[in-house]
Formats: C-alpha cells, sequence, structure tokens
C-alpha cells in the first residue's frame, strides 16, 4: 500500500511540515476580495431595504450608473431584512435621514431648514458630477427604504426638481432569474 | 585513516572533501516565523466573513420629476386626457394599498390588476398618454414604486408624479 511522505516521515521519527504557501495565498485573495467589495457596496449607496416590484421593470444600466447623484433615504428603523416584520410599522414609515452621494454628511429629515439643505447640496452635486452631461442625460436616482412614507419622499423630488434635475430614476431591485 | 570523498550524481570521479569543510556546521536556513502572520490572517478572514452582507442585485426605474403642474406633464401632453391613478392605505397599520383609475369604476387591489388595466388603457389609447400617480402621504413607498413599476411595464412613455403643491 502506497503510504505518504508525511506518513512515511513520521513513522521514522523525523520532522514533517505542511506546505503553508497555497492556503496562505488563497486567504489572501479571500481577504482582498472582501476588502474591495465592502468599498463598493458602501461608498455612496446606503444599506436600505428595497422593493422588488411585480414583474420588476428595473434596469442596472452602466449609464445609469455613470451620470447620476444619489439620494438614499434612510428609514427610523434598523434596515434588517430578517427583523423588518416585528419593527412597528409607524417607526418604519418615518425617514431618518437623506444621505446625498458626495456629501460627508447626511441631512436630518426633522431638522430646521432640512429641504433648504437638500436642495443646496443636489444642487452642489449637479455642478461638480455633471461636467459636460447635458440634463437629458444626468439623473437623480432616489433610493429609498420600501417601508417609508410616500410623504417622506415626495420632498426629495421637489427638491430635485427644484435643483434643476430633469431625469429622476427610482432604485428597486431587478426581477429575479426564472426558477429562483 | 579513510579519505573523506564525495559522490557527484552523473560524474565518474569521486572528489575529496576536506575534514575542516566537513566539521563546519551546516548554514542555518532562513525561515521567518509564520505563525504570527497566519493568525492575524486568520483574525481578518473571521471579521470579514462574520460581517460580509451580499447585497441584492437592484436597478433602475427611469422616470420624470414634478415640476410646476403635475409630474412633469408638459402644455403639449395636457392635450391628451392623463392616466390619473391615486392610491390611498387601507388595512392593519395602513400597510397595504387601493389603487383607482380616473375613470375606471373598479377598486384596484393588487398591482397584478393595476398591471393589467394599465396594459388595457397602453393598447385603447397608445402609451403616449402621460401618465400621472399621485398618492396620499401615508400609504408605503413600496405601492408608489409598484404603480410606477406597473406604468413602465404598460411601455407607458410619460410617467410621472403629481405633488400636493401641483
Amino acid at each position: 500500500m502506497a503510504e505518504s511522505q508525511v506518513y512515511l516521515k513520521a513513522q521514522r521519527g523525523e520532522g514533517f511540515s505542511f506546505n503553508m504557501t497555497p492556503m496562505i495565498d488563497v486567504t489572501f485573495q479571500l481577504i482582498i476580495f472582501f476588502i474591495l467589495a465592502g468599498q463598493i457596496a458602501s461608498s455612496e449607496l446606503a444599506q436600505l431595504l428595497l422593493h422588488r416590484p411585480h414583474d420588476s421593470q428595473a434596469l442596472d444600466k452602466d449609464e445609469y450608473r455613470m451620470q447620476r447623484v444619489v439620494i438614499n433615504v434612510v428609514s427610523q428603523a434598523p434596515s434588517d431584512r430578517t427583523k423588518a416584520e416585528s419593527i412597528s410599522a409607524f417607526l418604519a414609515a418615518q425617514a431618518r435621514e437623506y444621505r446625498v452621494s458626495g456629501e460627508s454628511k447626511a441631512i436630518p429629515v426633522m431638522g430646521v431648514g432640512s429641504q433648504q439643505a437638500l436642495v443646496n447640496a443636489l444642487k452642489r452635486q449637479k455642478k461638480a458630477k455633471q461636467g459636460d452631461t447635458s440634463d437629458d442625460e444626468f439623473y437623480v436616482e432616489i433610493r429609498s427604504d420600501y417601508r417609508i412614507s410616500y410623504a417622506q419622499v415626495e420632498p426629495v423630488m421637489i427638491a430635485a426638481a427644484e435643483a434643476g434635475f430633469k431625469k429622476m430614476n427610482i432604485t428597486a431591485l431587478v426581477k429575479l432569474a426564472e426558477g429562483k | 585513516m579513510a579519505i573523506s570523498t564525495k559522490k557527484i550524481l552523473g560524474e565518474e570521479s569521486v572528489h575529496y572533501v576536506s575534514a575542516r569543510k566537513r566539521r563546519a556546521k551546516p548554514k542555518p536556513k532562513m525561515q521567518p516565523p509564520l505563525t504570527p502572520m497566519i493568525d492575524v490572517t486568520f483574525q481578518l478572514l473571521l471579521f470579514f466573513l462574520l460581517t460580509f452582507t451580499f447585497r441584492q442585485a437592484e436597478g433602475q426605474i427611469p422616470g420624470t420629476l414634478p415640476e410646476q403642474g403635475e409630474g412633469g406633464i408638459t402644455a403639449k401632453d395636457r392635450l391628451e386626457e392623463p392616466i390619473r391613478i391615486s392610491l390611498r392605505p387601507m388595512g392593519r397599520e395602513r400597510q397595504d394599498v387601493v389603487y383607482e383609475i380616473q375613470g375606471y369604476a373598479h377598486v384596484i387591489k393588487s398591482p397584478q390588476e393595476l398591471g393589467q388595466v394599465l396594459q388595457g388603457r397602453a393598447t385603447q389609447s397608445g402609451t403616449e398618454v402621460p401618465v400621472i400617480i399621485k398618492s396620499r402621504g401615508d400609504v408605503q413607498w413600496r405601492w408608489v414604486v409598484e404603480a410606477f413599476n406597473q406604468s413602465v411595464r404598460a411601455k407607458f412613455k410619460n410617467v410621472g408624479f403629481a405633488t400636493h403643491t401641483s
């Protein structure tokens, strides 16, 4: 019967060692993956509970991702899908803050002058990101938690229109592939 | 005295190895301690594995922002009678919705049904007709997204929102 080198060495009383190099290689590859994927997820998109509409028409186009300003409407309730049903609907319907991509500070919804602050933030980001892109190709993207009431999202649309945006995209989960 | 020799593989001749060379200690192998690095690496891997959450695939549904007037609908569009979808909440903690379409006698209770009615309208009067979504403030955002999605699904080209100030 063929015996492994490690087994034979152990039988002879010789010291043996595992080759750790491939394992360390794989481990580093995994760490790099997690670091990169984590950064992409947190740069401008807040963690929210998004809705998947019936027969969703949502498209993940490159052009939408490139020329846009994202407004995240964050709920008072935590964005944990597993606990979503146990959280009070009233609490979840209240928005806590608006997060505009590119802005370092979030805008509290209940704060004094929050509407004007939102308009100013959108104007700033439009100026910074639009460049040579025409108004018809530059989007404002509304990403809102699905539990939030419409009354909390409507001011975002009004602010975007006031800031000079013409095109709006609504973020939703894309249609699941057949059989899922 | 035995003469120390060394046989080199592939060579016939036998090489002499001096006594000094034989006495000399073999050079120690350079082996940096890998254990702490592996420890830290595994700690990092474990941290990322536990904290990582996969994002679900999301996309965008294109629409029109509300302007002065109703839902960014221009004066030219206004010549055509728009399809007005109204949303009001219902059910426990107002978590459900009913849709009403102007000129449609029945109350619509599901997005699927709304989609069917809108597709009928699109076949009847074309997809150029503007669609205006007007929702009450206490309706959950998901139902507004559903109305919007069904309008886009029915191939309407101009879907907008009416604000409470318009």
